[in-house]
């Protein structure tokens, strides 16, 4: 990121904390991730004891009990991905900044891409897949179809998670703060201002 | 690699070792480990210990190294009697970084100058000392402005370290060799690079940080103001702790981050604020005593009017809540 003699000239405005919608930087790495390969890894079997080198990790996915062997350096993104075929987890940007991979951990969202996956022992997590219980749409879900905020799809799951979150979580008074939860979520094809909306909408149903 | 998920301090500190590293929240670590750039052999895992807590007695507030970002900025306590501390974290990386990273991980957070991250990049004092440094080299980067040496400009990383040193934050330590804890000002935690960038800190990366005190006295005031490229690309930022009596201000702090080697004590504002009247406090005078000590290189030159606008924005945030706190 280079630096721009005009950002010294920078106004008292600029104090303030930005916008959901102004984030050139996350945008950037969002377009320039590489989009999920369509066929998922095969489900791992379970390993009774972890291979030479390699972690046992006892977890919760989506609801079932996982026992997996895994490299001790693995991101959760690489587990989820690789070796639950979880594809709804992005591998976008993988330095935290895009909201691709967001994935709910002990029901925090948090970027899955730097979370190690070690540190998930006995731990939940949940994916755009176990957020609906019986596998209809959540409320979120239908607003997202509602207000057309998915365009491409690509970042749509890490939205959907963390906009399920963004709903139990407590919200500053300021009119920004839904925006500012919306912080780190890149959508490189524009739509945030259409998640934002069904967010918006979802709330305000809820009271 | 071997990962240890340790279950008491000792047991962590057994492990500890030159090729050893402690994982917090993991975020930093994870992305240097996928880049290649820290190898470390054993990863001491401390989730497991006790290190969660943030209690208050007797005028202090004791924050776990283990707290999340989250849980900080949401804690009663710590919104009361340190609201500096809410404020900064509420505006630093994001909601979902914020929930995983570790106070201990934020303060301990290796540089994030995109060239020592950059594995492509083969020239980086601060991973191979004597490689050069492609920032001095001619790169675009900026780097810092104060605390450089001629081997690395590297900014440091933490904000929440800026308004820990404004508060004289202590931290406390483990060392395998020793087997009772040591406190240090987390301002001295913090060296400058000189003719060895490999290390950010004055501590051994085997010593444990279990936890941080912070003394909150009730008539003291903090101004906090911050410039970013975007919320993830900090510039410059700067805390500034005013205590006042009698409309005099009787003590100060200002410390610089974003865009200094090492959360950086501006001292030669300090003497120009105390012992002044509230009133004379946002002058030029002292705004560009805060300049004393940039080495500006042609690069980073910009950066000192960005210095300046965070020193008298800070500097006003806290004279306003001086006002407002008489009201
Ligand atoms: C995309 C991105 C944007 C960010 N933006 C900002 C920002 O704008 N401002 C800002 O201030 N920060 C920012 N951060 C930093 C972030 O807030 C976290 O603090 C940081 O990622 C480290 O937290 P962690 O707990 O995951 O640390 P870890 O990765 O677990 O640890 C970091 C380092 O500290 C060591 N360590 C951790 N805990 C201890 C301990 N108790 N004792 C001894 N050593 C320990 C580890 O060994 C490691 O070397 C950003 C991070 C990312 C990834
Ligand atoms: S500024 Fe420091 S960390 Fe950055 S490339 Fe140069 S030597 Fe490495
Ligand atoms: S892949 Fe972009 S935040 Fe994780
Ligand atoms: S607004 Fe872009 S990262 Fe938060
Ligand atoms: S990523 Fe755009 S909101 Fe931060
Ligand atoms: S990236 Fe295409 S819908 Fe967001």
């Amino acid at each position: 990121m280079t630096f721009r003699a005009e950002d010294t000239a920078l106004s008292r405005r600029q104090f303030l904390v930005a916008s959901a919608a102004s984030c050139a930087l996350a945008q950037q790495a969002q377009a320039q991730a590489q989009p999920a390969p369509s066929i998922a890894g095969s489900p791992e079997a379970d390993p009774p004891t972890p291979r030479p080198g390699e972690l046992l990790l006892v977890c919760t996915v989506n609801g079932k009990p996982e026992r997996l062997s895994i490299d001790p350096a693995s991101s959760l993104l690489t587990v989820l991905r690789q070796q639950l075929g979880l594809a709804s987890v992005r591998h976008g940007c993988t330095d935290g900044t895009c909201g691709s991979c967001t994935t709910l951990l002990a029901g925090k969202r948090v970027p899955a891409c730097l979370v190690p996956a070690a540190l998930c022992h006995r731990q939940e997590m949940t994916t755009v897949e176990g957020l609906s219980e019986d596998g209809s749409l959540t409320a979120i879900q239908a607003a997202f179809l509602r207000h057309g905020a998915a365009d491409c799809g690509f970042c749509t799951p890490g939205q959907v998670v963390a906009a399920h979150a963004i709903l139990q979580e407590p919200l500053g008074p300021e009119p920004s703060a839904l925006a500012d939860a919306l912080c780190g979520q890149a959508c490189a094809c524009d739509k945030l201002p259409q998640i934002l909306q069904a967010l918006a909408s979802v709330r305000n149903q809820r009271g | 690699m071997q990962w240890v998920r340790a279950q008491s301090i000792a047991e962590a500190l057994s492990h500890a070792g030159p090729t050893s590293r402690y994982v917090g929240g993991g975020l930093s670590l994870s992305l240097l480990l996928q880049r290649g750039i820290e190898q470390p052999e054993t990863l001491i895992d401390l989730s497991a210990l006790p290190l969660r807590q943030i209690e208050g007695r007797q005028g202090l507030l004791r924050i776990g190294s283990q707290v999340r970002l989250a849980e900080l900025s949401a804690h009663p306590m710590v919104q009361s009697l340190a609201p500096l501390l809410t404020d900064i974290v509420r505006q630093l990386a994001t909601p979902a970084l914020r929930n995983q990273a570790t106070v201990g991980g934020e303060l301990l957070e290796r540089t994030r100058c995109p060239l020592f991250r950059d594995p492509s990049n083969p020239r980086c004092n601060k991973r191979t000392v004597g490689s050069g440094c492609a920032v001095i080299d001619g790169s675009e980067h900026p780097g810092a402005l104060f605390g450089t040496s001629a081997s690395c400009v590297a900014a440091s990383a933490s904000e929440l370290a800026i308004g820990l040193c404004a508060m004289s934050a202590e931290v406390t330590l483990y060392s395998p060799e020793g087997t009772t804890e040591r406190s240090l000002p987390l301002l001295a935690l913090y060296r400058s690079p000189g003719s060895d960038p490999s290390t950010e800190l004055t501590i051994e990366r085997t010593e444990l940080l279990t936890s941080v005190t912070v003394p909150v006295a009730t008539q003291q005031v903090f101004g906090y103001a911050r410039l970013a490229e975007s919320p993830l690309v900090p510039l410059a930022s700067c805390a500034v702790m005013l205590s006042v009596r009698d409309q005099v201000v009787v003590d100060a702090k200002v410390i610089l981050g974003g865009l200094t080697a090492k959360p950086w004590r501006a001292e030669r504002c300090e003497p120009l604020i105390i012992g002044q009247p509230l009133a004379s406090v946002l002058s030029d005078r002292v705004v560009n005593a805060a300049l004393d000590g940039a080495q500006p290189r042609p690069a980073s030159r910009p950066l000192r009017s960005l210095a300046q606008q965070v020193v008298r924005e800070a500097l006003r945030r806290a004279v306003e809540k001086h006002a407002a706190h008489r009201r």
